[in-house]
C-alpha cells in the first residue's frame, strides 16, 4: 500500500467515525505486523498534519489497543488536535458525505481567549480590582470552559455518528461463518 | 547522533535517525526514552523510567537516558516540547502554582522543566491548556533560549 493510499483512507475512516486507536490499529494493519511501532504511528500523525514532536506521547506506549480507557485517552488527546488542524488536511470533507464533525468548531486557546475578550462578567469595579494574574486566570477559566464545551459538543455529535453505524448494522441481516448470510429469526 | 557504543549498561539503541532516537532497555521493553524533532527543531519526548505492569524502575537515571537525547539532536534542537495531560510534571506544575509560584516558575520546577533549564532553554511559553480550579487540566508548554541567546 503507497503512503498516499493509506494516508487517504486514516482521513476518510476519521470523517466517518474512525477513533484514533482505531485509525492506529488500521495502520498496523495496512502496513504489516512487522512494522515499527513508530512507523505506523508515524503514517497516522502525518496524515493529520501532527509533527513528531506533538505524538511522542500516548500514542508512543504500548498501553493503547489494550482497554476502553487507554484507547479513549488517545481520542481525548489527539481529537482536538486533528480538529485544530483540519485546514492542514481536510481537503475533502464531503467526499464520503459530510464528516460526523460537519458545523462543529475546535478553538486553539488562543482563539478561545479572545472570544472571551471582555465578556468576564465581572462588574468595571471587580475587573481593576484584579491583578493581572488572577485576570489572566480568570479569562483561563472562561476560556477553557468554552474549550470544555467545544469537546462536549464534538464527542457528542461523534456518539451520534458510531449509534448511526450500530443502528445501520443492527439492520442489517446476521453473517455466520464466513461469507454466509442468513434470515434473522423473527 | 549516538552510537550503540554510547549506550549505558543495559541500554540498546533502537532508533537513531535525524530526527527520532529511542534507547530501551535491554531486557525490558517498558523502559524507553524516545525523542522527535519537528521540523521548527521542537524537541518531544516520552520517557518510562517505571515498568507500569510491575513497578520496577530503570537501572539507568532518567537524567542521564534525557541527556542523551540532547546529545543525539545537539545543536538543532530549538526548543522542548511538554504536553502534559497527567502524571509527575503535570502534579508539580499544579502544586507549584497552588504554591503561589507563576505559572513559568512552576513549569520550570517540573522534571521536564529542570531538564530544559540545565540545558539553557529557560523560556516558557504556555501554547494549549485547560484551566481548572487550581491550576491546569493538561497544558501544552515549550522552553526555548532566551531570545538573543544563540
Amino acid at each position: 500500500m503507497t503512503t498516499a493510499t493509506l494516508t487517504d483512507e486514516l482521513r476518510a475512516m476519521f470523517r466517518q467515525g474512525a477513533t484514533v486507536a482505531r485509525l492506529i490499529q488500521h495502520a498496523r494493519d495496512s502496513l504489516g505486523p512487522e512494522t515499527p511501532r513508530r512507523e505506523y504511528l508515524k503514517s497516522v500523525r502525518e496524515a493529520f498534519g501532527l509533527g513528531v514532536a506533538g505524538w511522542y506521547l500516548p500514542a508512543y506506549t504500548e498501553s493503547f489497543g489494550n482497554g476502553e480507557f487507554p484507547d479513549s485517552k488517545l481520542t481525548g488527546v489527539f481529537l482536538g488536535d486533528f480538529l485544530t488542524r483540519r485546514g492542514d488536511w481536510d481537503d475533502d470533507p464531503d467526499g464520503d458525505g459530510p464528516p460526523w464533525y460537519a458545523g462543529l468548531t475546535k478553538s486553539t486557546f488562543e482563539e478561545l481567549v479572545r472570544a472571551v475578550g471582555d465578556h468576564h462578567g465581572l462588574s468595571p469595579e471587580g475587573w481593576a480590582a484584579l491583578g493581572e494574574k488572577d485576570r489572566e486566570r480568570l479569562t483561563g477559566l472562561q476560556a477553557s470552559q468554552i474549550g470544555l464545551s467545544e469537546d462536549i459538543q464534538l464527542l457528542a455529535a461523534l456518539a451520534e455518528r458510531l449509534q448511526r453505524r450500530v443502528n445501520e448494522l443492527e439492520q442489517q441481516p446476521a453473517t455466520v461463518g464466513t461469507g454466509t448470510t442468513e434470515q434473522q429469526p423473527t | 547522533m549516538l552510537t550503540p557504543a554510547d549506550m549505558p549498561p543495559g541500554y540498546v539503541l533502537a532508533v537513531s535517525a535525524p530526527t527520532e532516537v529511542e534507547i530501551r532497555d535491554e531486557f525490558n521493553p517498558e523502559l524507553f526514552i524516545a525523542g522527535g524533532l519537528d521540523a521548527d527543531g521542537s524537541l518531544g519526548f516520552k520517557i518510562q523510567a517505571e515498568d507500569p505492569n510491575d513497578g520496577n524502575r530503570s537501572a539507568v537515571r532518567g537524567k542521564v537516558l534525557f541527556d542523551l537525547v540532547m546529545r543525539h539532536f545537539g545543536d538543532a534542537v530549538s526548543a522542548i516540547r511538554g504536553y502534559w495531560t497527567g502524571g509527575a510534571n503535570l502534579l508539580a506544575l499544579n502544586r507549584g502554582i497552588t504554591a503561589g509560584l507563576s505559572d513559568e516558575q512552576a513549569a520550570a520546577g517540573t522534571w521536564t522543566g529542570q531538564r530544559a533549564t540545565d540545558c539553557g532553554f529557560t523560556g516558557v511559553t504556555f501554547q494549549q491548556r485547560m484551566t481548572v480550579l487550581g491550576g491546569y487540566g493538561w497544558v501544552s508548554v515549550r522552553f526555548s533560549r532566551p531570545e538573543g541567546d544563540g
